[in-house]
């Protein structure tokens, strides 16, 4: 018997009842109905509001800009870089939207790889739950851009925000929809506690994440 | 308050009170008294059952319940001096039956009128302490029992409120064990003794000169340690200072 | 890893006199306690989260089978290569051949239980293949040669003293100061190249979405894209318990797991893998192969040890118990340590090779309370003494010693008489004093503390005396 076989054999002699498929979804949709119920409440805060709280707190150390257009986002691209004294060296996502911008005054590298890094990647979403960016991997660019650079700049559309992760999972198209190969909720930056419990920013990753959040 | 309104309480002392501080013994029985009970002390009681069942002698701890239930089940309430005790009855007797389901009418019975002494004189007797004096800074432990199964945690510090010259003081982490559990003490001694003696450490921080609790097995391990560390506090058992019983050295042993 | 829980014993003896151990969990574990605490506190709905965690987690085991094949269906439609081992030897044979089908030389692996639970290091010494732990814990303790002791944070014996004197010795540049952050930073430097040669990575998951086919993983490092991603071939080996129906069930546990954890609202990488590099993606995998595995989980189901297939791993239970604050990780001689691991070692092996383990417990239900899938740990653990019992188990001494205990406490009458004189002997062994220092068959009390001097007379003794009193002066 294959160990497939023999497994699916063991759970069906443990359990022994057999239920219809429509039966288990209704069960199981019903364990998450009302998910007001399980949500840290926000009421009174707007999306916006909680999000930079959140985002910016001490658990999660990223800082926030808010910028009116796209068009913006370069100079506060660059604003940023001149705060924390970066050059100005850095990898910019393909695609849109990102890539239409005017990066003129940057020196664009493909170089990721190299430690010390700084990366601008574009969030589809943003949760105001936990202050978590939202990224999925595609022809757009690595996936690698988030979480191999020291610094990382993330550009976020005020629209794309959402309440909750369970606001996220219907934006993906539902269950069958064919997803991309990655979908990242990304909380700040590379941590660790392994030493002592310590924590400890920029493990292996970024080491610092800056959030440029674009109103229009 | 004629004597046929009185509730008629079964009073269980606990083997170790019953050999080691029957003192906690009398100090309920005073207590239960002075808050209006009709009290007994059914003289065919011996032990929960507790070293069997948590030996996982399932077989003979049955034995001991059963004999519990026909000793104390004629009663209004059955209560005892010890979260740890009292939470056998009424919360673990229930795992014992489990393959005797005959039995288990008499046994829920039993376990849904047993209390642990200072949440029945609080929650159920509405008893407040007067007249009473203690003088002394003293700290307290949550021992697990009364407090994860029984949910004891503000009913002594309520009934302690009444007592004069009385002073709490905080112990930091006083839901963490103290190593106690009963066979554990002697099966690993050596771990036990590392968990009591951070225990002892963060009473000593305290700097309060009394230490209580509701249960002799977790005080007598705390007190023997404070006592082997040559530290100068004094423990009592919470009914014995309620019951303005608390004199002599206390629990770790200095002299009647 | 070996499994030495039979050595339970020597293992404590060991630990109660390491220094640096006392001073590694006194470092840890108070502060991982205070960081759950605060954000539990802030999360009022707390209380309801937890209950339907443990709702859906019965439900999804009540249905595994129909979930394991909705789960199959869906990641091979993604492009997963779904496997199934019953054993860990079967699990080590499909990663080893996936390793040398691959040509493997080197391979990233992102720390998972499960994978320490099979002995994936095995399996790919087996393929020839180098191993590069990329959690800094699994860093550390592949450096030093050393077993996990924690679930989540498998060095916690490690002082930063210790881990600064392993990276001086064993990284390629040495740390630039003895700092923590520093020795993070050497970590960095040592792994980064690695990350991104590696001709395979490994992965667990802490969930797997049986609506959508994706397995999950939450790390703080961000370690597990990047052994997810650089490698042509990515392997997944999962545990079949970790199902969940669908992504608003892992919202919930999402939720709770940091929390419980780490004390963090979220963690910072929370990434749902769904298959192979897609066509036109600028970065994946070629290859994508899940390992779905039993080892004795089947066995579990139906059983009264069914609720600890709820466990999330966020190893809360053993941040709260004494025994593993005392004795530390390595004690308990098996993957899993901790509350968690005396109920799971002995379901995994045998009741005898793990004898110890659920007696050296003093039952104070801390771990209960803190579990965020509301696991009955202490009554399992004491389920387990009962199938020791029933299975004679044992020792013949303690057998003897409860066997007289029950003979006396199911006979009043002579119990009162026993005890009475008992107290009686005790308190002539006293020989005045208050205190006791030293008595035979109470070694295991007095060796560490004393023993009051009982009052005169049992209470019964007492009792009894005083109604006679009353009587008589009637
Ligand atoms: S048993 Fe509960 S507390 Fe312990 S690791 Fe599992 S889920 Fe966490």
């Amino acid at each position: 018997m294959s160990d497939r076989a023999s497994i699916l054999g063991a759970i069906r002699s443990a359990k022994r009842t057999a239920h219809a498929s429509e039966d288990i979804a209704r069960e199981a949709a019903a364990l998450v109905a009302e998910p007001q119920a399980i949500q840290p409440n926000f009421e009174g805060a707007t999306l916006l509001d909680r999000f930079v709280a959140k985002a910016t707190s001490e658990r999660v150390t990223a800082t926030v800009d808010q910028v009116a257009t796209m068009g913006e986002v370069p100079a506060a691209v660059s604003g940023y870089l001149q705060r924390v004294e970066q050059e100005s060296s850095i990898c910019v996502q393909g695609g849109a939207p990102l890539e239409e911008l005017d990066w003129t005054s940057f020196d664009l590298t493909a170089r990721l790889e190299e430690d010390g890094r700084c990366a601008v990647t574009y969030a589809e979403y943003g949760i105001a739950e936990t202050g978590s960016v939202v990224f999925k991997s595609g022809a757009h660019g690595p996936i690698l851009m988030n979480f191999l650079p020291l610094y990382h700049i993330v550009v976020l559309r005020a629209a794309n925000l959402i309440g909750y992760s369970e606001d996220l999972w219907p934006l993906l198209g539902g269950a069958n929809v064919p997803q991309s190969r990655l979908l990242t909720l990304v909380t700040g930056t590379s941590g660790t506690a392994d030493i002592e419990a310590r924590n400890v920013r920029g493990a292996h990753g970024p080491k610092h994440m800056h959030i440029v959040i674009v109103a229009d | 308050m004629t004597q046929s309104e009185k509730p008629r309480v079964a009073l269980f002392v606990t083997c170790l009170v019953n050999a080691m501080r029957p003192n906690i013994g009398f100090a309920t029985l005073k207590l239960l008294e002075d808050a209006g009970c009709d009290v007994d002390v059914p003289e065919a009681q011996t032990c929960c059952g507790q070293p069997a069942f948590n030996s996982g002698d399932d077989a003979t701890t049955r034995a001991i319940a059963k004999q519990l239930i026909k000793t104390f089940g004629d009663y209004d309430y059955v209560v005892v001096p010890s979260g740890s005790c009292a939470s056998m009855i009424r919360t673990h007797y229930r795992d014992v039956f489990k393959d005797e389901p005959h039995w288990i009418e008499q046994q829920s019975a039993l376990s849904a009128k047993t209390w642990e002494v200072l949440s029945f004189l609080s929650d159920v007797m509405k008893y407040q302490p007067s007249d009473v004096h203690y003088d002394g800074l003293a700290t307290y432990h949550d021992s697990c029992s009364g407090l994860r199964d029984l949910g004891v945690h503000d009913q002594p510090r309520a009934l302690l409120n009444g007592v004069g010259g009385l002073k709490m003081t905080p112990l930091q982490d006083n839901d963490a064990c103290c190593g106690f559990g009963g066979t554990f003490c002697v099966k690993y001694p050596d771990i036990s003794n590392a968990i009591v003696t951070d225990k002892t450490a963060r009473i000593a921080a305290t700097g309060a000169d009394t230490l209580l609790a509701g249960d002799l097995g977790c005080l007598m391990n705390m007190a023997g340690k404070l006592s082997r560390e040559g530290r100068e506090i004094k423990a009592y058992h919470t009914v014995e200072v309620l019951a303005g019983m608390a004199k002599g050295g206390g629990i770790g042993g200095a002299g009647e | 890893m070996i499994q030495t829980s039979d050595r339970f014993r020597d293992h404590v003896a060991r630990a109660l006199t390491d220094d640096n151990l006392k001073v590694a969990l006194t470092r840890t574990t108070g502060l991982l306690q205070t960081r759950r605490k605060q954000v539990i506190d802030e999360y009022a709905e707390y209380g309801e989260a937890r209950k339907r965690a443990q709702a859906i987690k019965e439900h999804t085991l009540n249905h595994l089978d129909h979930y394991l094949e909705m789960f199959e269906a869906n990641a091979t439609a993604n492009g997963a290569v779904v496997h199934w081992a019953q054993t860990p030897q079967e699990a080590r044979r499909i990663v080893s051949e996936i390793c040398v089908a691959a040509g493997a030389k080197t391979a990233t692996r992102v720390k998972s239980m499960l994978g320490e639970e099979i002995g994936i290091a095995e399996a790919l010494s087996d393929a020839g293949v180098e191993r590069i732990e990329t959690d800094l814990a699994e860093h550390i303790i592949q450096l030093a040669d050393d077993p996990p002791s924690h679930i989540v944070m498998p060095a916690m014996h490690k002082t930063h003293e210790q881990v600064a004197d392993l990276f001086d010795d064993k990284h390629g540049v040495a740390p630039d100061s003895h700092d923590i952050p520093d020795l993070v930073g050497s970590a960095r430097r040592e792994l980064r190249q690695k990350f991104l040669n590696a001709d395979v990575g490994i992965s667990g998951a802490n969930f797997l979405i049986a609506e959508t086919g994706a397995t999950v993983t939450v790390t703080n490092e961000g370690n597990s894209e990047l052994t997810c991603t650089p490698p042509k071939v990515h392997i997944v080996t999962v545990g079949i318990e970790k199902l969940v129906p669908g992504m608003d069930h892992a919202s919930v546990f999402l939720r709770l797991l940091s929390r419980a954890a780490i004390g963090a609202e979220i963690t910072q990488y929370t990434t749902f893998y769904n298959g192979p590099k897609r066509q036109g993606d600028a970065d994946g995998p070629e290859a994508y192969h899940i390992v779905l595995v039993d080892n004795h989980r089947t066995e579990m189901l139906g059983s009264d040890l069914e609720p600890m297939l709820r466990c999330i791993r966020c190893g809360a239970c053993m941040n709260h118990c004494p025994v593993y604050a005392a004795v530390g990780g390595h004690a308990y001689g098996a993957v899993y340590p901790g509350p968690m691991g005396s109920v799971l070692t002995p379901a995994l092996s045998s009741l005898e090779a793990a004898k110890d383990l659920p007696n050296a417990c003093t039952l104070n239900g801390r771990c209960k309370e803190v579990c965020p899938v509301n696991i009955p740990l202490p009554d399992m653990l004491r389920n387990l003494r009962a199938r020791q019992w029933d299975a004679n188990l044992p020792t013949r001494v303690s057998k003897a010693a409860l066997g007289a205990w029950s003979f006396l406490a199911k006979r009043p009458r002579l119990y009162h008489l026993v005890t009475g004189l008992g107290v009686h002997g005790i308190r002539l062994w006293a020989f005045g004093r208050s205190r006791i220092k030293r008595m035979p068959f109470a070694g295991g009390w007095v060796k560490h503390r004393d023993l009051p001097r009982p009052e005169k007379g049992s209470f019964m003794q007492q009792y009894n005396a005083s109604l006679h009193a009353t009587r008589n002066r009637k």
